[in-house]
Order: structure tokens, then sequence, then C-alpha cells
């Protein structure tokens, strides 16, 4: 047993190292994760430490940190609009993966099966910091990024419980293919049933208590004790932990004060910074890199299979969820990085396996090297190449100009405030507040000059004008229904209208809403008849989708009720779009008749039912348009 | 033949239908709303000759008034393509 001394010499020792190789990334503007590889291959040069460090420790000390600070900061709408395809990666993905790999290490490496498929596991647990972090930078689609984090997240805990499943099979042996899916649903679902519970029942005391150090070591007690006791009960702890960080960080991230929010995030980002360094330096003390080398081999298939098998996914799989770009798909598959999951894996297998294991560490970390260090260097070259970097030149101007020209009117406007309380003489004011009324000008001026020279950047201006717009008519439909104006179902509705107008990607937009040049493309013009009743709805959801409408009242020919006629005019690619916000907002709805429909109309005993339609929909094509 | 769908302020209406039917050309008039504001408006529906359509756009350009702001339209004409018409 080691003394106290020396494992916190050797804790410090490290977190030394962390620091050297954080500062030395951010001269050469490497990932960080690239530059803690390296120090651990730097590390694998002496020979390997035997660390007391049994593997559930390993498990459940470092892990949840990592999985919940991941979790925490993923924004559930984000998730929500893509989580078809998250899932289909991160589930059948990962099995995909796991024999896939497992296969082409046993057959082409020799690794025996049992082995290969505890691999296959480990090895699935994708790890994209790295990635993230570059596309941040560079200003990639968001989409993307949110795809591979949450993919990432969801594929770790797959992951995991495979490679429990796995490990056991091999210790005793013998695999049962409809245990382990048995046993695969249970530990999952019975996973993220604990975190689901643990994480609603911290909301309200996160709600609550409003002082950032309480509430910090609330989430701390969640993260972990979400893990200790989905364990306790033979489920996942790593779903859990999962599970609870996605509430939290949602649910209950919106019920703390913004001081409490910071204080939150930045304890998780630095604990995580620490378990993810932690496992990198571990791994490079244990590996030996002799013994590394002679691997290569094994190294090899290990990183050919991971390749295919991310292609088996990315190109295959993700098929069947909602289409993504074909460049996008290249750089999620050279996105498909392995890292501190990964490693902390393979550190948890059992010292019993003695030879496999070491074997089993140095493919993971030979891979981890790889993906991190050829294909993690190489994604920001990859996604410049590939076009898909949004951030050009003028919009760099832009930013700048709008950025200054908007702080030189808050300092305006403090000034003003600073006046208005007394806080400052009228002398003062008098002399600095044309000083500051003439700059404000100029800068707005300078942003006005660059958006009239730049069509493409004034309709990028009225784009996010116009989402900011529709996000705040949510967010007070939302407070509408907290304050208990408004019921459910209305703020469902409402919401709907709100949610279609902003999924409508820019490119399904007629370009043009400033000028109207789309109107050349006029070719459909909808005759729609609708109930009175949903008039509001539908003109609503149509003008969100900026289509104007010309209403006439008309009468229904059988029940005589009064209705209306809409005429709107339509590019062709709008079509769809217009058919289905009017299917949203126009309702089929039975009525009682109580009286046969006519000009004398005649009483019957009992109502009779009808249905009346929600709304008829005529097209004609349009020959010419004109607007005069 | 040819429908003509013309959606005009209610006080341009006046003016283009008298020139319309001065020129002989008949067409029916429908009160209607325009869905953003609500503001009232007239919707003239004319059945006509496909050469007889572009005379019919300057006369609505002619009789309509200059919009109050310069984002603001006077009319706007749908031309549609009729598969047959009877005068009964």
């Amino acid at each position: 047993m080691t003394d106290i001394f020396e494992i916190e010499t050797l804790i410090l020792e490290l977190l030394l190292i962390v620091s050297i190789v954080a500062v030395v990334v951010r001269r050469f503007r490497i990932p960080y994760t690239v530059g803690l590889v390296l120090a651990g291959l730097a590390l694998s040069f002496r020979p390997p430490i035997e660390l007391e460090l049994t593997p559930e420790l390993i498990l459940a000390i470092l892990l949840p940190p990592l999985l919940f600070e991941a979790a925490f900061h993923l924004n559930f709408d984000h998730l929500r609009r893509n989580v078809g395809t998250i899932l289909l990666l991160a589930i059948p993905g990962v099995i995909v993966t796991m024999l896939i790999t497992g296969g082409i290490v046993s057959f082409g490496g020799g690794l025996p099966l049992g082995a290969a498929l505890v691999f296959g596991a480990l090895i699935a647990a994708t790890d994209p910091v790295s990635v993230v972090g570059i596309f941040r930078r560079i200003g990639a689609p968001k989409r993307m990024e949110v795809l591979l984090e949450g993919e990432s997240l969801f594929n770790d805990g797959t992951a995991i419980v495979l490679f429990g499943i796995a490990l056991a099979a091999m210790g005793t042996g013998q695999l049962d293919v409809v245990q382990g899916a048995i046993d695969f649903v249970i530990v999952g679902g019975g996973g993220v049933l604990v975190g689901l519970v643990l994480g609603v029942i911290a909301i309200p005391l996160l709600a609550r208590i409003d002082d950032h150090l309480v509430e910090t070591t609330l989430t701390t007690v969640l993260a972990f004790g979400s893990y200790l006791v989905a364990e306790q009960l033979a489920v996942s702890g790593v779903l859990a932990v999962v599970t609870a960080g996605l509430i939290a960080g949602n649910v209950g991230r919106r019920q703390m004060s913004p001081t409490t929010r910071i204080a939150v995030l930045n304890f998780w980002e630095y604990v995580a910074f620490l378990a993810n360094s932690v496992i990198f330096l571990v791994i490079g003390l244990q590996v030996d890199l002799p013994r590394l080398v002679s691997n290569w081999q094994l190294i090899l298939w290990a990183i050919l299979g991971v390749l295919v098998s991310r292609a088996a996914g990315i190109y295959g799989l993700s098929r069947l969820g909602r289409p993504i770009p074909s460049n996008w798909r290249h750089v999620m598959w050279w996105g498909g990085l392995r890292g501190a999951i990964a490693l902390a894996l393979a550190l948890s297998i059992p010292l019993s396996m003695g030879e496999d294991r070491s074997t089993l560490l140095d493919m993971a970390f030979g891979v981890v090297l790889f993906t991190l260090l050829v294909q993690g260097l190489s994604m920001e070259g990859l996604v410049k190449r590939l076009g898909l970097v949004t951030q050009s030149e003028e919009q760099s101007d832009y930013e700048i100009r709008r950025a200054r020209a908007l702080a030189a009117r808050s300092g305006h406007d403090h000034m003003k405030q600073m006046y208005t309380e007394g806080l400052i003489s009228l002398h003062t004011w008098e002399r600095v507040h044309p000083i500051l009324r003439d700059r404000s000008e100029a800068l707005a001026k300078s942003v006005q000059e660059l958006l009239q020279r730049s069509p493409s950047l004034e309709a990028d201006e009225v784009l996010i004008a116009r989402k900011e717009e529709l996000r705040a008519q949510r967010g007070m439909f939302a407070k509408l229904r907290r304050d208990g104006v408004i019921t459910d179902s209305t703020m469902e509705k409402l919401v709907t209208e709100v949610d279609a107008a902003m999924e409508l990607e820019p490119d399904a937009w007629p370009s043009g809403i400033l000028d109207f040049g789309t109107e050349a493309r006029i070719k459909k013009l909808l005759m729609v008849i609708i109930q009175d009743r949903d008039l509001n709805s539908v003109t609503t959801g149509l003008s969100q989708l900026n289509i104007p409408s010309t209403i006439i009242k008309s009468t229904g020919g059988f029940l005589a009720h009064v209705n209306h006629t809409l005429l709107i005019g339509l590019a062709e690619e709008m079509l769809p779009v217009a058919v289905s916000a009017i299917k949203d907002a126009a309702k089929e709805r039975v009525e009682y008749v109580s009286a046969l429909p006519g000009p004398h109309p005649i009483p019957i005993a009992k109502p009779e039912t009808v249905t009346v339609q929600g709304a008829t929909v005529f097209v004609f094509e349009v020959e010419r348009y004109e607007a005069i | 033949m040819r429908m003509m769908i013309v959606i005009l302020n209610d006080q341009d209406a006046e003016s283009v239908l008298r020139a319309l039917i001065e020129q002989e050309f008949r067409a029916t008039r429908i009160a209607s709303t325009g869905a953003f504001l609500r503001r009232g408006n007239t919707t003239l529906l004319i059945g006509l000759e496909e050469d007889k359509v572009d005379g019919v756009v300057e006369i609505i350009r002619e009789h309509s008034a200059e919009p109050e702001e310069p984002g603001q339209r006077r009319a706007t004409v749908f031309v549609l393509p009729v598969a047959s018409y009877e005068q009964i």
C-alpha cells in the first residue's frame, strides 16, 4: 500500500503536467485532448507504474463527472430535433461497432473472440470534445455539433452497458445472446429510470435553494449519487448519471439564478477537466511503450475496425433518420474520435484478466492516439475543405462593427442612466453626451453601410431577427402557461405554430423577405375553404411563415354556416409547408344539426351529427403573377 | 381563356372597375379582407381572352393610386388558365 504522501505527490505531479499541457496547447492552437494524449504518451516512456486503482474506483470516481458535465450542458430542444439520428447511432450503432470491430480484430488480429468483443464494446464510446471545440472555434453548423455531442453522450451509456455484458460473458466463457439482450434492456432502462427519479427529486430543491455553494454541492451529490444508487440496484450507473445530468441541465438550470448557473457550470467544467486529464495521464503511466509498439499489428486492426464500423453507422444506419447533407457525413465519420471514456473502460478491466488486459489497454491507447492525433488534427482542414465553415471575412467584419456599435450605445445609455439618477452632474453630461452620441451614431452607420453593401449579410440579419422574434413569442407562451393564463393544450397549439416557422431552413424561405423579388416565383394559387372557428389559427399560422392571404367570407352550401375562402399565392417550394400549416390549424369537427338545412329549416326529432371538413384546398396553376 | 384574380384597395377598385366596364370587360366584385392587418379590400374576378391580359394589367396600373408607404403595393394579380368556359 503506497503511502498517502506518495500518492499525494503523484497527484500533484500529474496536475502540474496537466497545467503545462494546457498552456502549451493554447499556444499551438491544438485541442486540449490532443495535448493530453501526447503527455500520456510521453509518460509511457517511464516503466509502467502499478497503481492501486481498482477498476470500480476508476469507474465510480472518474466517469460520473465526465458524463454529468456533458449531459448538463446539452440543450434539450436541440437534442429533441435530432433525437432519431442520435439514438440510431447510439444504440444500434454501438452494437454494430462492437460486432464489426470485435470481428475484425479477432479474425484479422487473432485476438480471442471474447476479448475482441470486450474491446469492441469499450472502443465504441466516442469523445467529441476536441472536435466540438474546433467546430465552435471556426463556426461550423450548430446541428453537427449537436449530433456529435448527443451521439457521444448516449453511446457512452450503451457502450458501457455492452462492455459490462461482454466482460461478464468473457468471464463465464459463454454468451447467451437472448439473455444478453434482456440484460441490456433491463440494465439500460433501469439506469435511465434511476436517473430520472433522482433528477426529478433534485429539481424542486434546486429551484427553492438559492445559494450557489449549496446548489453546486447538490449537483455533485446528484451526479455521484445517481451512479452509486444505480450500481447498487445492479443497473447502469452511467445512464443514470447521463439522465440525471440532462434533467438537471435543462429543467433544473432554468430554476437557478444566473449567478448560481455560472458557478455550477464553472465547477463542472473544472471537475470534468480534472477527470479527463487524470484518465489520460494514468493510462500513460500504465502503458509500457515498448509493449505498445510490439502490439502495432493489433492496433492497426483495431483502427481499421473502428473506421469501418463508424462508416457503417454514419453512411448506413443514419439514413434511417432525418436527412443529413452528405459532406456532413464525411465530417461526422472522421469526427468519431475516441478518448477518455474508452480509456477509462480499458483501465477498469479487472487485473485478473492478466496479459489480455495489457493488450487491450495498448490497443485502446493506440486507437485513441490515432483518432486524436490523425483525425483530430486534420479535422479543421477537412471542415474548411468541405466548405462547411460559415464564417466569412465579411461576417467577421460585420460582427466587429456590430459589437462596437452595440458597446458604444450601451456606454451612452449607461451614462444617461447615471445622469438621470443624479450620479453625474449636468455639466459633465453636457460635455460627455455629444461625444458619445456622435460616436454611437457613426458606428451604427458603419454597420448600416456594410449591410447595404452586402445583401447576404442583410438577409442573415433579418433571419436572426426573425428567429429571435419567434423565440420571444415562444418564451411568452411558456410564461403565460406558467402563470396559468392559458392552458397546456392552448400552449401546445401556439408553440407548434411558432416551431413550424422556426423549423424552416433558410433555403426553404423565399429569399429576399426584404425585396419582393421572390414573387417572380409564385406559381400556385391555393383556394382554401375553412371553418369560421379556424380563421384565426390558419391566418396566424400562415403569417408566421410569411405567407400573405386574402380572406373572402362565404357560406357553406349544405349547413349554411359562415365560413371563409382564402386565396393564397405561393412559390412551388412553399406548397407543402403551407398545407402543413393549414393542416395543423384547421380541424375536422362534428356538428350537431337540429333542423334540416334549407330555405325553411324543418326541425327534426333527434339531432343528427354531421362531420364538417377541416379545410378544403384547391390548388391552381398560376400562369402569370404581377405585383403592382 | 384566362381568369384574372385581382386583389385591390377598395378605393382603387372603384376606378379600376369603371375603366374595365368602359373597355367592355366583365368583372365580378367580391368584398374580401387582408389576412395580416384585417383591412377590407376588394377581389375582382375577370374572365378574358389571353391577349387581353396585358391590357388589363395596364388598366390596373393606371387607375390605382400611389401607395402611401414605399413598401406597399397597389394590387396583386393572379392569371390562371381556364380549362373551359360557358356563358349561359
